[in-house]
């Protein structure tokens, strides 16, 4: 037990320390007043952005020289995502190919799928989705019904993926698939395929409006989709293993806590410089809460930078991260003087009209919780 | 951490494990001094750990000797363990070698309100360390012996441990100063990040003591382990605990630095959140048996509801935070939560 409660101390390097003043020097210079910025990963897509941050090298900054990537440290990453994250920065067009699907491709992928993808998500020019969910498939991710048939030259896929996020404009969502096995076992005969969501045929992708009015994720439906054999990743039938290390990629980022940070910002903004008690307390709250959570966040960075895998504690991250910024907003409407200015209303409206989604994307509170209660030993 | 502290640590542990069980800790809350359990603390030298070597002690930096207090929390240590560590370290620069021995306790300025702030296990202390904050906010000692004193009738706080008011007899005699604490907030901030570090040791200890019945005690056929609203509830329990512990180490990584007294403030804070929320769980996973005088839940939980109140409340250090957040406004948010204005 005592492993997922261990987050030992890290030290940000120098230079991860020196990037962060060139990123908050890029951001001032890049983005416009006009601009509504916002710290919630989702909230935005913006190709000329990611296509900027390519250019900087700030895209697969972690992943090896020879694909074109930066070869530097988790830590570097680290701190340049949390400061386009806390400024509020466009980074939805290129997120998840940066942090899972060039990743997932780099640990399983073939050295062709490496040399054709890799450089073009660097480039900020090549965007993912996520095909895993399914209208009877959400926590119970091993429950998918999404089928790939072999046939000459690749795979005839049938079913339908919901929640993909950006599939409507992205270029690729990689999928997961059952294909044919022998074994009875529901982990068993996953696999996933790199589909090309631009040139294929028997596939719909149909936005759903979510709750705020924005159609940012779809429902994907294949029927008799052809994909290309080559665009298998990884080992026909190892599809819960890879999706499973896939998923550890994405739970103890800043982005768990960091979704409504322009909130604190603009109602401290709105508080000024002399609080009242109350004020000053519920303000300084939010600020112990967020120093430790960024904490134990850079700590789990420290054990992917040391090619540990810290389930359970990337758990803890994100649960109490994704409670933090889901109080974040209900808080700020309860202190901010008067009703708050037009700027305020606008942000903290965003936010909460987006909060109901922090707590179930990339796992729900309940299976993280869930995954907690097993390194307890209780289940 | 270095290997001396790790090997101390190892060791106190040990000890605490035989030398301060249950009964210990009943009988202090009954109100017999622990003389036995504070004589094989002095014995192993962890009371000393911070006086320099020169002057017999082990001589380890106070971040590194702080640990120790996680193990005074996780084993409801009933002794002022932290004041003595703390107290002696002080006075070792002092030049006072018969200060060296003993119990100690500290007589501080309260954080919120005039006066002093109740002075703990004072009955039982032979040395007392008065701090005396001067106009400009400097701090001096005088290290006295308790029957100099003159204190209120004592009184038991939520820990079960005795408490009392200093109403004299001090001002009298030499003072000195340190640099360890050289202002009154520098020495109020110390002993909120002890508390802190102690809430985390109590709440790691609840954590154990609440999976330990939930995998035993059995109900409807099967243990309450196994039903998923007693582990959600356990798992938030993980996050209060690992929370306090990040916050309280951080604190304890800071000391010295010129984030000190943000990362002391952030400790207090957050330790002292999870204490309550901590409590509250480990004893609706314990039930009616937690709640028993016979169970050691208790033990762990008034402490945690103890020292969340002392050098100051969540609130307390909360305010001290968003006033200076405030003060450097909107925009330097970001730069002054990461450390990088």
């Amino acid at each position: 037990m005592a492993t997922a409660l261990t987050f030992d101390p890290v030290t940000l390097p120098p230079a991860a320390e020196a990037l962060r003043s060139e990123v908050r020097q890029f951001v001032a210079e890049t983005l416009g007043n006009e601009h509504r910025r916002n710290s919630d990963f989702g909230a935005s897509h913006d190709p000329e952005f990611s296509r900027a941050l390519g250019q900087r090298g700030w895209i697969g900054m972690t992943w090896p020289t020879k694909y074109g990537g930066g070869g530097r440290s988790f830590f570097e990453r680290y701190v340049m995502t949390e400061e386009l994250l806390a400024a509020g920065a466009p980074v939805g067009a290129h997120w998840i190919a940066d942090r899972q699907s060039g990743p997932l491709l780099l640990r399983y992928g073939t050295e062709a799928q490496r040399e054709f993808f890799l450089p073009k998500i660097i480039a900020g020019e090549c965007f993912f989705s996520i095909g895993m969910s399914e209208p009877d498939s959400g926590s119970d991710l091993a429950s998918v019904r999404t089928t790939a048939t072999p046939v000459e030259g690749g795979w005839l896929v049938n079913g339908t993926k919901l929640w993909s996020s950006g599939a409507h404009r992205n270029h690729y969502m990689i999928t997961l698939v059952r294909t044919p096995t022998e074994s009875e076992s529901r982990h068993a005969g996953l696999s996933q395929l790199i589909v090309d969501l631009r040139n294929s045929s028997g596939l719909t992708v149909r936005p759903i409006t979510n709750l705020a009015g924005d159609a940012e994720f779809n429902e994907v439906v294949f029927e008799d989709c052809f994909v290309p054999a080559d665009r298998l990743v990884g080992e026909p039938g190892n599809g819960w293993e890879q999706v499973t290390s896939e998923l550890g990629y994405e739970r103890s980022g800043p982005e768990r806590f960091l979704s409504a940070f322009r909130v604190f910002v603009e109602l401290l903004r709105e508080v000024g410089p002399k609080p009242t008690d109350h004020q000053a307390a519920v303000l300084g709250r939010m600020a112990a809460h967020m120093m430790t959570l960024r904490n134990m966040s850079i700590s789990v960075a420290g054990m992917l930078e040391s090619n540990r895998n810290p389930v359970v504690e990337a758990a803890l991250v994100k649960e109490l991260g994704n409670n933090f910024e889901r109080e974040v907003p209900e808080i700020a409407r309860l202190v901010a003087p008067g009703g708050g200015s037009a700027l305020f209303r606008q942000t903290l409206e965003d936010t909460i009209l987006h909060a109901p989604s922090f707590t179930i994307r990339g796992g729900t509170r309940e299976i993280l919780r869930g995954m907690i209660a097993r390194g307890l030993g209780l289940r | 951490m270095n290997e001396t502290t790790q090997l101390m640590l190892e060791s106190a542990e040990r000890l605490l494990r035989d030398a301060c069980p249950k009964a210990v800790v009943d009988q202090a809350e009954a109100g017999q001094r622990p003389d036995v359990l504070w004589t094989e603390l002095e014995a192993l030298g962890l009371l000393n750990a911070c006086v320099p070597e020169a002057q017999g002690g082990v001589g380890l930096p106070l971040a590194e000797g702080l640990t120790l207090l996680r193990l005074a929390g996780r084993y409801a240590v009933p002794a002022p363990f932290a004041e003595t560590l703390l107290g002696r370290a002080l006075v070792a620069e002092a030049g006072m070698p018969e200060a060296l021995e003993g119990m100690m306790t500290l007589a501080v300025p309260a954080v919120q309100g005039d006066g002093y702030a109740p002075v703990p296990f004072a009955p039982w202390a032979r040395w007392v360390l008065v701090a005396q904050a001067g106009p400009d906010g400097a701090v001096s000692f005088q290290c006295l012996p308790q029957e100099q004193l003159t204190f209120s009738e004592p009184r038991k706080g939520l820990a079960g441990e005795p408490e009392a008011l200093l109403l004299g007899g001090a001002g009298q005699g030499p003072s000195f100063s340190s640099p360890l604490a050289s202002s009154l907030a520098k020495l109020q901030g110390l002993l909120a990040l002890s508390r802190a570090v102690m809430m985390a040791g109590a709440l790691e200890s609840a954590l154990d003591l609440s999976v330990a019945y939930a995998l035993e005690r059995k109900q409807f056929g099967r243990e309450i382990a196994k039903f998923q609203a007693v582990q959600q509830q356990l798992a938030v329990l993980t996050g209060e605990v690992a929370a306090a512990l990040r916050a309280a180490d951080a604190g304890l990584e800071a000391l010295g630095s010129p984030r000190e007294a943000t990362a002391w403030a952030v400790a207090k804070a957050r330790a002292g959140e999870a204490a309550g929320k901590g409590a509250e769980i480990a004893h609706q996973v314990h039930g009616a048996m937690g709640f028993t005088h016979e169970h050691q839940l208790h033990h762990r939980t008034r402490r945690l509801w103890c020292w969340r109140d002392q050098h100051g409340h969540e609130a307390y250090w909360q305010a001290v935070l968003g006033r200076a957040l405030c003060a450097a406004g909107a925009e330097a948010l970001w730069p002054e939560l990461t450390g990088s204005a």
